[in-house]
């Protein structure tokens, strides 16, 4: 109980700001370190943090200025990787699990997702808001089998909003590598054969060895990995709704798609 | 069975932390809600009262009369057991059968009041599913009886979700059954102390939807 005030206590101090809450605080308290210790090294390492946040930050406000409305820094030890996730890709079964090389039961399990967060320090984490009439859609899913990109535009919102944040995720990567944090990890949303592969019979990497077609392109999303972007949402303070296959639009006031970059 | 689902739908947000006597509250509706639509028993349960069997599981991959994507479940990266024993709760139900209905294992069910039977048990587990999910539990998996392709799609010449790129053609009711997953319903139940069939053999038509 204990651990959850405390963590939902620093969660609260940062949404308030929209991330930079976090920032402030980690660079005063930098700023009292160095006050108190005139070590050399302690210097050095309090001015290396204090590079470190403002490049997150600056990595924030990437995504946000490439259409994030919410991204926030994040301590690792705050991204939820959860073993019921990827049981959720497949009960009841998502029409893309197992028909992509990231969907469950392929890609990274739980385990092989949970050794690679506990490699990472920080991460940023961004959303992309959904209009509810676009994604509690109910005849998405048919539509989307069904090729057909219309239904008064609705679907192509549906698919910009899925590659805004995947583009998102690959900028923000990119731009982190620049910096020479290499290597870095992006997670989208959904499944990205729907994105780049809709109109292939099959996912290649899946039925060949020559991989990806579209290596620099896709990413895994979140829940294929076990993260539950859910949840990590609700304790950065965003609102976040269940959204299945017999949702109506009015019963939700906006759909949110999330993404996350594993940056050091 | 889906107007049912619509009717009741209220989205709740999803909670940062979940209050464990609204958690209780709703897994007391849900167990009601079971009863209502046609279990002749339903439990909260906590994860640890989950039993599996190995030996169930070795039983359901043999049986390959109609394979599909949930018969036996096909989750080869991930430990299974481990995802189930991370609920903490979950409402396990059962429906009153026939007493001379046969296990029909993952075959084809012949008598169609004993199909229907089985479908009660889809239906609860689906609905129960849905309104969890609606109400903020957005990991809940349902698990219902038998093979779901044996009751809903036995005239079809595969499993459609078994192959790439379809999708099922029941979503809203094809489940996994509990004993496809290795959970053994007959252990589950002989601890509820409800009384089991007496004729061996009999099935035990229970479902389980883990909420939280």
């Amino acid at each position: 109980m204990g651990a959850s005030e405390t963590q939902r206590g620093s969660t609260a101090g940062r949404t308030g700001h929209g991330g930079i809450g976090t920032l402030e605080l980690c660079n005063q308290e930098n700023q009292d370190e160095v006050a108190m210790e005139s070590h050399g090294e302690t210097q050095a390492s309090a001015t290396s943090n204090a590079g470190l946040m403002i490049r997150l930050e600056e990595l924030r406000e990437l995504a946000l200025a490439r259409g994030a409305d919410q991204a926030v820094v994040i301590p690792t030890s705050e991204v939820i990787v959860d073993p019921r996730v990827r049981l959720k890709c497949m009960i009841p079964k998502c029409y893309m699990s197992g028909a992509c090389a990231h969907c469950p039961p392929h890609g990274s399990s739980f385990n092989e997702t949970k050794d690679m967060v506990s490699r990472y320090e920080w991460a940023v984490f961004f959303r992309v808001l959904v209009d509810s009439s676009v994604i509690a859609n109910e005849k998405a899913a048919s539509i989307i089998l069904s090729g057909v990109w219309d239904d008064g535009g609705k679907l192509s919102t549906l698919g910009g909003s899925y590659m805004l944040l995947a583009s998102i995720v690959k900028v923000v990567q990119k731009r982190a590598e620049e910096m020479g944090y290499s290597p870095t990890f992006g997670f989208a949303a959904g499944d990205c054969r729907d994105l780049f592969c809709h109109y292939q019979p099959t996912c290649q990497s899946l039925q060949t060895r020559r991989g990806c077609r579209h290596p620099s392109l896709s990413s895994p999303s979140m829940e294929s990995c076990g993260l539950d972007a859910f949840t990590m949402a609700a304790r950065v303070g965003w609102d976040a709704y269940p959204i299945g296959g017999t949702c109506r639009p009015e019963s939700v006031p906006h759909g949110a798609l999330m993404g996350l970059v594993l940056v050091t | 069975m889906l107007r049912e689902i619509q009717e009741t739908k209220k989205v709740r947000r999803i909670p940062a932390q979940r209050d464990p006597k609204e958690v209780r509250k709703d897994l007391q509706s849900l167990r009601k809600r079971a009863i209502a639509l046609g279990a002749s028993h339903a439990a909260v349960i906590s994860a640890s009262d989950v039993v599996f069997s190995k030996a169930l599981r070795k039983r359901v991959a043999a049986d390959k009369r109609l394979p599909s994507i949930h018969w036996p479940l096909d989750y080869p990266k991930d430990d299974l057991e481990a995802a189930i024993k991370a609920y903490q709760n979950g409402i396990f139900f059962r429906v009153k059968g026939e007493a001379k209905m046969p296990d029909y294992g993952g075959g084809r069910v012949s008598d169609p009041n004993h199909r229907e039977s089985m479908q009660r048990v889809y239906e609860i587990a689906t609905v129960l599913e849905s309104e969890s999910f609606y109400m903020g539990y957005h990991l809940a998996v349902g698990f219902a009886t038998g093979n779901c392709r044996a009751i809903f799609c036995a005239q079809e010449s595969s499993c459609w979700a078994a192959v790439k790129g379809r999708k099922c053609v029941q979503p809203y009711k094809g489940r996994p059954s509990m004993e496809a997953a290795g959970i053994d319903p007959v252990a589950m139940a002989r601890a509820k102390k409800w009384g089991l069939p007496r004729r061996k053999g009999a099935p035990l038509l229970a479902g389980l939807v883990m909420v939280v």
